[in-house]
């Protein structure tokens, strides 16, 4: 990850913020809204590496979905006052489209924020999010995330153990097929079973059980988190007051109703601070790309070409 | 000073057998020594060890007294038994809990009950003294073997332990990975004072640094003593577990040293250039004449060497500028790689870990595709999936844990799955398997399961054999039935190629050997050239031994030299 520093950020911090941008955008099924809610979580994802594969994604599967959801709207939903054409089920209403169109993007917004939650949200963010609360589960699952790959990596072994012995999966019938893969599965069982007796023992001999677990994280609060923390909420306080005095209010039915359009200046400044909260990230992103092009130009001075990496990468790696 | 452990009388029948598995074991162990326990596999050595630490004690009937400190075991908090008692298993991959480097280095401290900041600061100092500090918030699956074992000792360590039992914590490990825990081993002992208790079969590195050696035989302690003590009393006897000690130390007493016994390879050195000043010979005369021998006759010079046959003059599989990697973004694991095997030979690739040896037997076996290069067996260009087919009646091959292949409760079970019944009790006599037909394959000791899967393989008939590190977790005694097994089916006129670590078991079986770096074969000579030529890579016995006789690669062969 280049430059993304908020996903530096205490883990909690992050949960919280997440779950305000997406609860908030699908509160307030309002264009405006959204729309500045979903340009946010996409120029966040393009803070992210890999980014020719997202667009792609985002285009052949992403802008299909949303057709169909405003097709599907239109199709079975006939209320509003603006009929366009008709079908023998009923009308095609202009209400209904844009509806659907809302829905649409709501639908690819949220996927778009979960996308980012998903790249942020590390197992081991995740374990220490939920330990804290269910201790023994925060251990159970980095103990399923150990075993998994295990699991996989020693069937695929079995498996080239059996053909080696002329049991080759590929070259059974549907019969032989199922035997092979009950074969296998019985010695994965086994060796489970006997991996699971040695991982317990040594569970016990560094004294699980012994006492009350504490619980142990490498994540610790630092100053920015505090200061990250104090502005977005102070972001947020103006957004929420804004919106929920009429700025956010939306109606589909029967007729077309948005709050806050055409913009006053209440709903400017309402719109201006979601839209820097839910920028907020990139923003902390950029900053932070900022002040280490600026630190980078001090560094010249006696660690030079600091800006041609390449010359540092080999120390780095 | 002070006695830690002391053992009084112990017995130990495990529940459900009849037999004792450890009859009447009496030892001391004090505080700041080096303990070595050695023994050959099945011998109770890790149900010995187990004794000293209550969780860990099996279900069984228990004799005698163990005593702590002065107390018994048994009256000592199960809480100060983990942290002063260290145990570190076998399988640096069973023992790992959870799957992060910095969470399995604080487990032990959170079952404890450590508050935050103290954890913190033990998992800091004990991350930076085992250098895992890299890998502080990685996955555990990164590491390396070797890695995998030292973040074991150093997540025992945090604890800080007074004794530290572990139970061949190198059997799983390469050469290089064994050595640096050792010495990581050697360190915690002489910086911090902490007492080691360890067992071991392979004691060719081990035994040099070991204060003390106890040796346990069917449940019994054997004898106890200094490693000079040890190593005279070892050959008097004849016994087994004479063959792992180390080269110079073999030799030595093979040529009828008595005293003072030379164990490791620098005092080798100079016990030889003795050895031959007092026979008078001369050597540098021999060095000429072997140097100008090289390469044509010096290979027959030494007699008894296996009876060794030229191999055959076709070509049985041969690869041609074979690459291969495991996806897009991984590194090419094959590069370039050309090697073709004759038929009847053995061939062994030697190599790092993690250098793609076992990828190229998958390769030759056709469970991998080539991405460029080709594969021809028996000169036709054969695709992977054409090999296959070729099962069970071409290539043979046995992974490195032979569980993989059990499937059955009994042995007999096990080889009826290949064979008919009077096919498999002859193969059953031949691989003198008949002791133990009707066991579970999981109870055998390693040597026997490693029998038992080979029978198996070898019963679907395979005209190639491909062995993955066929002499790991091997005593020296059933490396060398191993080894006379794998001459045997040579002379029938197999091919067999292995890949191992183990230098001493390929100087001394195999027919050609190459070194597997960078993703491709480099150096295939025959054996003897290969490991006379190479200054680290090599066996024991030839850094030994090769100043005065560069042509000289096993023990065996250094006795005959002094003897004639």
């Amino acid at each position: 990850m280049k430059d993304n520093l908020f996903s530096e950020s205490h883990p909690a911090l992050l949960f919280f913020y997440f779950t305000l941008v997406i609860s908030t955008t699908m509160l307030f099924a309002h264009p405006v809204i959204i729309g500045i809610s979903f340009l946010a979580a996409f120029s966040y994802r393009l803070c992210f590496e890999e980014k020719r594969s997202f667009f792609r994604y985002q285009i052949l599967f992403m802008v299909p979905i949303w057709l169909l959801v405003v097709l599907f709207n239109a199709a079975f939903n006939h209320y509003g006052i603006t009929p366009l054409y008709y079908l023998k089920t009923g009308a095609i209403t202009l209400e209904s489209i844009v509806y659907g169109m809302v829905l649409g993007a709501l639908l690819w917004t949220s996927i778009l924020w979960f996308a980012n939650v998903n790249l942020i949200f590390t197992t081991d963010k995740f374990i220490y999010l939920f330990g804290r609360i269910f201790p023994s589960l925060g251990l159970f699952m980095s103990m399923v995330f150990r075993f998994v790959p295990r699991f996989r990596e020693r069937w695929q072994q079995i498996r080239e153990g059996q053909a080696c012995l002329g049991k080759d999966i590929h070259e059974q019938k549907f019969f032989g097929k199922v035997h092979c893969i009950i074969s296998e599965i019985s010695i994965l069982i086994t060796w489970g079973l006997e991996s699971g007796i040695a991982a317990v023992d040594s569970m016990h001999s560094k004294g699980y059980g012994v006492g009350k677990r504490t619980f142990y994280h490498i994540y610790s609060w630092h100053r920015a988190d505090r200061r990250i923390l104090t502005v977005g909420l102070f972001l947020y306080t103006g957004s929420i007051a804004g919106l929920n005095s009429g700025v956010g209010k939306s109606m589909y039915d029967p007729w077309i109703h948005l709050g806050g359009l055409p913009l006053n200046p209440k709903s400017f400044f309402a719109y201006l601070f979601w839209f820097f909260f839910c920028f907020y990230p990139v923003l902390i992103s950029g900053t932070g790309a900022w002040i280490y092009r600026r630190q980078e130009k001090r560094m010249e001075k006696y660690l030079p070409f600091t800006k041609y990496s390449f010359i540092h990468k080999q120390q780095k790696s | 000073m002070k006695h830690l452990f002391e053992l009084e009388q112990v017995s130990f029948t495990y529940a459900e057998e009849e037999k004792r598995t450890l009859d009447h074991i009496s030892m001391t162990i004090e505080e700041g020594g080096f303990y070595l326990l050695c023994g050959r596999s099945g011998c109770g050595k890790s149900t010995l060890l187990r004794q000293l630490k209550s969780v860990l004690t099996p279900k069984g009937k228990k004799e005698g007294a163990v005593r702590y400190c002065g107390k018994l075991l048994s009256e000592i908090p199960e809480k100060i038994q983990c942290e002063e008692i260290g145990f570190v298993f076998q399988n640096p991959e069973e023992q790992i809990v959870t799957d992060q480097v910095w969470h399995e280095l604080s487990f032990g401290l959170e079952n404890l009950g450590y508050e935050t900041g103290e954890i913190h600061a033990r998992v800091a100092e004990a991350a930076s003294y085992f250098g895992l500090e890299k890998f502080f918030d990685r996955k555990i699956s990164e590491l390396s073997g070797g890695g995998k074992q030292l973040l074991n000792l150093a997540s025992v360590l945090v604890l800080r332990p007074k004794l530290l039992l572990l139970d061949e914590p190198f059997a799983q490990l390469d050469p290089l990975a064994a050595n640096d825990l050792l010495h990581t081993l050697l360190r915690l002992h002489r910086e911090m004072g902490i007492t080691v208790l360890l067992s071991e079969h392979d004691l060719e590195e081990v035994f040099s640094y070991a204060d003390h050696i106890f040796i346990m035989e069917n449940g019994t302690l054997l004898a106890e003593g200094t490693r000079e003590q040890i190593g005279t009393l070892l050959y008097e006897k004849e016994h087994k577990l004479f063959l792992s000690m180390p080269t110079p130390l073999r030799v030595s007493a093979w040529c009828g040293e008595g005293e003072n016994l030379p164990y490791t390879v620098t005092a080798g050195q100079e016990w030889l250039r003795k050895k031959v000043l007092e026979k008078n010979t001369i050597p540098e005369k021999d060095r000429k004449r072997t140097d100008t021998e090289k390469g044509s006759a010096g290979k027959g010079k030494i007699p008894g060497r296996n009876g060794k046959k030229p191999a055959g003059e076709t070509t049985v599989i041969e690869l041609k500028n074979a690459w291969f990697r495991y996806g897009r973004k991984e590194p090419y694991i094959l590069q370039e790689l050309s090697l073709s095997i004759k038929k009847g030979e053995i061939l062994a690739l030697l190599g790092g870990n993690g250098a793609g040896k076992s990828t190229l037997l998958r390769i030759i076996a056709g469970f991998l595709p080539t991405e460029r290069g080709s594969v021809c067996v028996l000169g036709k260009k054969k695709k992977e999936t054409e090999r296959q087919k070729l099962f069970p009646h071409f290539f043979g091959f046995l992974p490195q844990e032979p569980e993989l292949l059990f499937l059955k409760d009994t042995v007999f079970e096990e080889l009826l799955e290949v064979a008919a019944k009077e096919r498999a009790i002859k193969a059953a006599e031949e691989m003198e398997l008949s002791g133990f037909l009707e066991k579970h394959p999981y109870d055998l000791s390693c040597g026997e399961k490693q029998r038992v899967a080979l029978a198996k393989v070898l019963l679907s008939g395979p005209e190639i054999l491909l062995l993955d590190e066929p002499t790991k977790n091997l005593d020296a005694f059933y490396k060398k039935e191993l080894g006379k097994l794998l001459l045997k089916l040579r002379d029938e006129g197999r091919t067999i190629i292995l890949v191992s670590h183990d230098t001493h078991f390929c100087a001394e079986y195999a027919d050609r050997a190459g070194l597997f770096f960078r993703g491709s074969v480099h150096a295939v000579r025959d054996c003897r050239s290969f490991f006379s030529k190479n200054q680290f890579y090599t066996t024991a016995a030839h850094r030994m031994a090769g100043n005065l006789y560069p042509d000289i690669i096993t023990a065996e062969e250094i006795v005959e030299r002094i003897k004639r």
